[in-house]
């Protein structure tokens, strides 16, 4: 089994265990699980079960000091108080940076063919347009997803029986489509979405590599972007998964938040 | 000026490894490199682009490592670090000076200003920290104001666009 960690997944455990020694209460609910992660890898380095890619590493570094950028525009303040501001957000970075090395330390890196990462980049954007098509056809307007309902509903809706109320079933289905376009909204509000294109391209070149010749293996990617790499889980158990369905189908890799994945690890 | 600075501090240095002795007449280029780079953050503090803090970080950094290798200067006959110190030092110097490069830029920034100003200053961390020439965690954690840091804590995750909460009410467990 190999686990390749997304670059959200490095900068929270780094957040948490800055957080958890400077006894900071926080709410933000994926913290742990990123960090219980890591704890895994480091309790079973001997099998290098975690992995890395330069780009992954890179991106972190400069997704961390774009939230922390971010953050600052958000908090403001006093502008007289800026320097105090900026001193505490480079105190921050380099807290977290320092964790996010020593955790990325304990991850194998595996290099990557640029002639590889480029054709499965071709493969990754072709799912990318047909997934964008799926978006125009069936979820990305009301009339889209109205049209949608009501195809699935014809055949309750012709049946001889008389059952619930139409627009009863109408409605149910309308919830599901509603429940099904979640990730695949937040793919389409980060299309084209290169970073993470580039990201799965390697995944796949890595896991190529891997079974050259070789017994297929489990590979997966933990990520807490339910954008991208990680199913919508929401009540009742509904799942929205659109995107990571047809990851693991064209290319055979499991994505989901770490806490789902942590189980597999263990077996 | 700058360029003079960096060229006195790294013939300073290469001296120093040769002749195996530590000359403290560095201590003022080193000072003046740092007045550099306050100068730098006092203009990324007042200037209004939006990605003035990347910047600010950079040097900022940059003025640190200065204050730890001055420390070390000052301390090495006692801590028999001579001429080690001038040779970490010369490791670090080459980055210090692109990490100058760059903050020194005006205020028309671009994407890829950022990532290479971001990418510089942690390569400019990492080798100094390689070196023995970072500050303590403890410098860090005295710069944070603890009142309010879990809200910072929580508006950053938010922006590194994980969901503070999923809709729904979501079922995931917290294992951690």
């Amino acid at each position: 089994m190999k686990i390749l960690v997304d670059t959200n997944v490095i900068v929270a455990a780094s957040i948490n265990e800055n957080v958890t020694e400077i006894g900071i209460p926080v709410k933000h609910q994926f913290y742990d699980q990123s960090s219980y992660l890591f704890g895994i890898f480091r309790r079973r380095l001997g099998d290098r079960i975690g992995i890395v890619t330069a780009t992954i590493e890179s991106e972190s570094f400069y997704t961390l000091a774009g939230a922390v950028n971010a953050a600052i525009h958000v908090i403001g303040g006093d502008p007289t108080q800026k320097r105090k501001l900026f001193d505490q957000a480079t105190a921050i970075m380099n807290l977290c940076e320092d964790k996010m090395r020593k955790n990325t330390n304990i991850l194998l890196r595996e290099p990557v063919s640029e002639t590889d990462v480029v054709n499965n980049l071709q493969l990754v954007d072709k799912m990318s347009e047909e997934l964008k098509r799926l978006w125009e056809q069936k979820y990305g307007s009301k009339y889209a997803k109205e049209k949608e309902s009501w195809e699935r509903a014809k055949p309750i809706l012709n049946a001889p029986w008389k059952g619930m109320d139409k627009q009863e079933i109408i409605r149910m289905y309308r919830e599901q489509i509603e429940g099904e376009a979640k990730q695949l909204s937040r793919f389409m509000d980060k299309y084209p979405n290169l970073p993470d294109s580039k990201i799965l391209a390697e995944a796949i070149s890595i896991l190529q590599h891997y079974e050259k010749g070789k017994e297929p293996i489990t590979f997966l990617i933990a990520s807490c972007d339910t954008g991208f790499f990680s199913p919508l889980r929401m009540k009742g158990g509904f799942l929205s998964n659109i995107v990571t369905t047809e990851i693991k189908n064209r290319f055979k890799i499991t994505c989901d938040f770490p806490d789902k994945i942590i189980p597999d690890i263990n077996k | 000026m700058t360029k003079q600075i960096f060229q006195n501090i790294t013939d300073s240095l290469y001296q120093m490894e040769d002749t195996g002795k530590v000359d403290l007449a560095i201590l003022k280029d080193l000072s003046e490199l740092q007045s550099v780079f306050k100068n730098i953050q006092t203009k990324w503090l007042e200037s209004k682009s939006k990605e003035s803090f990347y910047f600010y970080h950079g040097a900022r950094n940059a003025e640190f490592i200065l204050d730890k290798m001055k420390e070390r200067f000052e301390k090495s006959q006692e801590a028999h670090d001579n001429p080690q110190i001038a040779e970490d030092s010369l490791v670090v110097i080459p980055l210090m000076s692109e990490v100058l490069n760059l903050t020194e830029a005006d205020n028309n920034v671009d994407e890829q200003m950022v990532r290479q100003i971001v990418e510089r200053t942690r390569q400019l961390r990492q080798v100094a920290s390689d070196m023995n020439l970072v500050e303590s965690r403890e410098k860090d954690e005295s710069l944070l104001d603890k009142a309010t840091l879990g809200h910072t804590f929580d508006t950053i995750m938010e922006k590194i666009d994980i969901p503070v909460e999923l809709e729904n009410n979501v079922v995931v467990e917290d294992t951690g």
